[in-house]
């Protein structure tokens, strides 16, 4: 890396230098041409300069190809084409590289790796012993290098260990996860929040909405000067301040008076992460009630206007005077379509509104993809 | 005449002159430019012999922060193995298939433990270097010992980073003396979460050759996910996470299909 960054500044350099330099070569030819010296100016001395010249031109060649030469590309250019490696040299397993950079105790194949499918390159399903993911697909040596369990025969990952359902975490949040991530979520966010795993539902939007938010309430504790609190869950109060004698269990917001707090009701307003309306905030930054009822699959979502306030921002487009909805697609072309008529070097285009904004995806090359 | 010729002269001194300062300034410009460059690059580190915890601490975490870099350009890679050069950046393919019309196969799988084994690799050998520069500083004026070697444990989590290290090291300054041999350190940062949808688009690419991005964009507004098709069936997937603006690039092919089908 830092050769190359050297020969970047070098190259740099050098350019800049020739161009005063040749600035100046030809600014001495005028200034003889121009003075008496011009009479004197003889073929001797023409011939000396272009000799000069050439040799300054040969140097520069010789220079130039001694800097590419010993660049890395050139040298993989002049390498073979890639060929699928059991394991690189860099200790990659079942990869294309060039033959030189494969590991020579292990065997090659010189068709693409996808399509391998014998010894360290046998294709199967992945599992992580870490957070329970599957991978399909997978070459055996490296689901087993990096302590994954490797499943032979199932490659698509359709094994009861892979199956897929809802994971809920405390109540909030819901996604789906094989039962073995489902556990290390809730593990790796907080160990007391309980966390269920069902696997009869596979639908992504009803798992997400298969929640409810747990009971909330003030969770109260002292330090030094004041008296603050936090809104959260019992579990959370009690492995924040160890005792479930810090939970307010009426569900009042932390501001209300009768728990005598340093929090101010009604701060400011803001967007809480994965909700769509916009929330009061007290002093302490604790969420509030709802301020602006917003509701995403009515094209509003939380978010700020132009002068920074917080608003139900309208999330739908309007494009060309045209109305979209959030999420809606539509197809662009460059002339006919169909039955043959498809211009040559013609390409698809979709556009989609997404969060109030127009996103231009343009389908493949070669009209590999059509936009229907 | 002679007036005309002496302007002449003075021109071309003045040029000659003008072009000298040019080439100085320009020269200098670079010079400066190479410099500050060297100097941003050197890893800052505030080692301070009354803080040891919170100085490997600033240490650790500017190596992780490095790594991480290099990690989410790349795709995985700290050094990036079979990938596809893309606006200048190698980004590795999570899934590849080199056959027209056939699903790929995974080439990052566990891309959670290969991430966290690529930052342990990485940032090993300077955390070693931070507890050396320690070790000098404190040097100076108490007497030091500690353990040969150091074991350092990366687990990635939701939303965050588990740095642990483990050293003996103990500093001995008059009667008093004080020993660590575990330092925990905790970054926030969401490369398990880029990771986890890096593996959900190979798994749906490696299944069924195709990626909603704008439907999982939907159900989890959090992430914004553009995906780029190249002209060799090439798909540079960069998610971006809206709160921190923090980005992870990867690719994919999967079904490439030949020109012209």
């Amino acid at each position: 890396m830092f050769k190359k960054t050297f020969i970047c500044y070098i190259e740099i350099f050098i350019l800049v230098v020739a161009i005063f330099a040749f600035a100046y070569l030809i600014h001495d030819i005028d200034r003889k041409k121009g003075s008496a010296v011009e009479r004197d100016f003889s073929i001797g001395k023409w011939i000396t300069l272009g000799i000069s010249g050439i040799a300054a031109l040969m140097m520069g060649l010789l220079v130039f190809f001694f800097i590419i030469y010993n660049t890395e590309e050139v040298s993989a250019n002049l390498a073979s084409t890639p060929i699928c490696c059991s394991k690189t040299n860099s200790g990659k397993w079942c990869e294309m590289d060039l033959p030189q950079n494969c590991d020579k105790n292990f065997p090659t194949y010189m068709s693409n790796c996808s399509e391998v499918n014998e010894g360290y390159c046998q294709k199967g399903c992945c599992q992580s012993q870490l957070d329970g993911i599957c991978n399909p697909q997978t070459s055996n040596a490296s689901c087993k290098d990096l302590g994954g369990e490797f499943f032979p025969g199932d490659s698509l990952c359709g094994g009861v260990s892979c199956r897929i359902g809802c994971c809920q975490l405390g109540g909030s949040d819901a996604k789906l996860t094989t039962e073995k991530q489902c556990r290390f979520l809730g593990n790796s966010q907080n160990p007391t929040i309980p966390t269920e795993w069902k696997p009869e539902i596979t639908n992504q939007l009803k798992c997400k909405y298969s929640v409810q938010g747990a009971t909330k309430g003030a969770c109260i504790f002292e330090n030094a000067k004041n008296r603050s609190c936090v809104y959260t869950t019992l579990d959370d109060c009690i492995a924040r301040t160890g005792s479930e004698t810090n939970f307010d269990v009426t569900g009042v917001f932390c501001s209300d008076p009768s728990l005598n707090t340093t929090c101010k009701a009604h701060a400011h307003k803001g967007c809480v992460e994965n909700k769509d309306d916009v929330f009061w905030f007290d002093s302490c930054e604790n969420p509030e009630d709802v301020a602006k009822d917003c509701d995403l699959f009515t094209g509003t979502y939380c978010g700020k206007d132009n002068l920074g306030a917080y608003i139900c921002k309208d999330i739908n487009c309007v494009i060309n005077g045209k109305s979209r909805k959030n999420g809606e697609s539509w197809c662009e072309y460059d002339n006919v379509i169909g039955k043959g008529k498809d211009p040559a070097g013609s390409r698809h285009i979709r556009h989609v509104c997404y969060f109030g904004t127009e996103r231009i995806e343009p389908c493949a090359d070669y009209r590999n993809q059509i936009c229907v | 005449m002679g007036n005309k010729r002496g302007m002449i002269g003075w021109n071309s001194r003045g040029q000659v002159t003008i072009f000298i300062i040019f080439a100085l300034i320009i020269v200098v410009i670079i010079a400066i430019i190479f410099l500050l460059k060297l100097k941003t690059n050197v890893v800052m580190q505030i080692i301070n012999e009354n803080n040891p915890q919170g100085s490997i601490e600033t240490c650790t975490k500017q190596a992780v922060e490095d790594a991480l870099e290099r990690i989410t350009i790349n795709g995985g890679d700290i050094n990036p193995g079979f990938s596809v050069k893309y606006k200048n950046d190698d980004i590795v393919y999570i899934c590849y298939s080199g056959e027209y019309y056939r699903p790929c196969a995974y080439q990052r799988p566990l891309l959670v433990e290969h991430i966290q084994r690529e930052l342990v690799n990485d940032i090993t050998p300077k955390i070693e270097d931070c507890f050396q520069k320690l070790k000098m500083k404190i040097g100076e004026s108490s007497s030091v010992t500690d353990s040969p070697g150091i074991k350092v444990f990366v687990n990635l989590f939701p939303k965050h980073i588990g740095i642990k290290i483990e050293k003996n090291f103990r500093i001995e300054r008059g009667d008093s003396s004080v020993s660590f041999d575990k330092f925990n350190i905790v970054m926030l940062h969401p490369i398990y979460d880029f990771a986890d949808i890096a593996m959900e688009v190979g798994n749906q690419q490696a299944k069924y050759c195709y990626f909603d991005s704008l439907g999982y964009m939907i159900l989890n507004p959090s992430f914004n996910i553009e995906e780029t098709i190249t002209a060799d069936n090439d798909k540079i997937y960069v998610v971006t996470e809206r709160a921190t603006n923090y980005k992870y690039q990867f690719a994919a092919r999967s079904c490439p299909l030949p020109p012209g089908y």
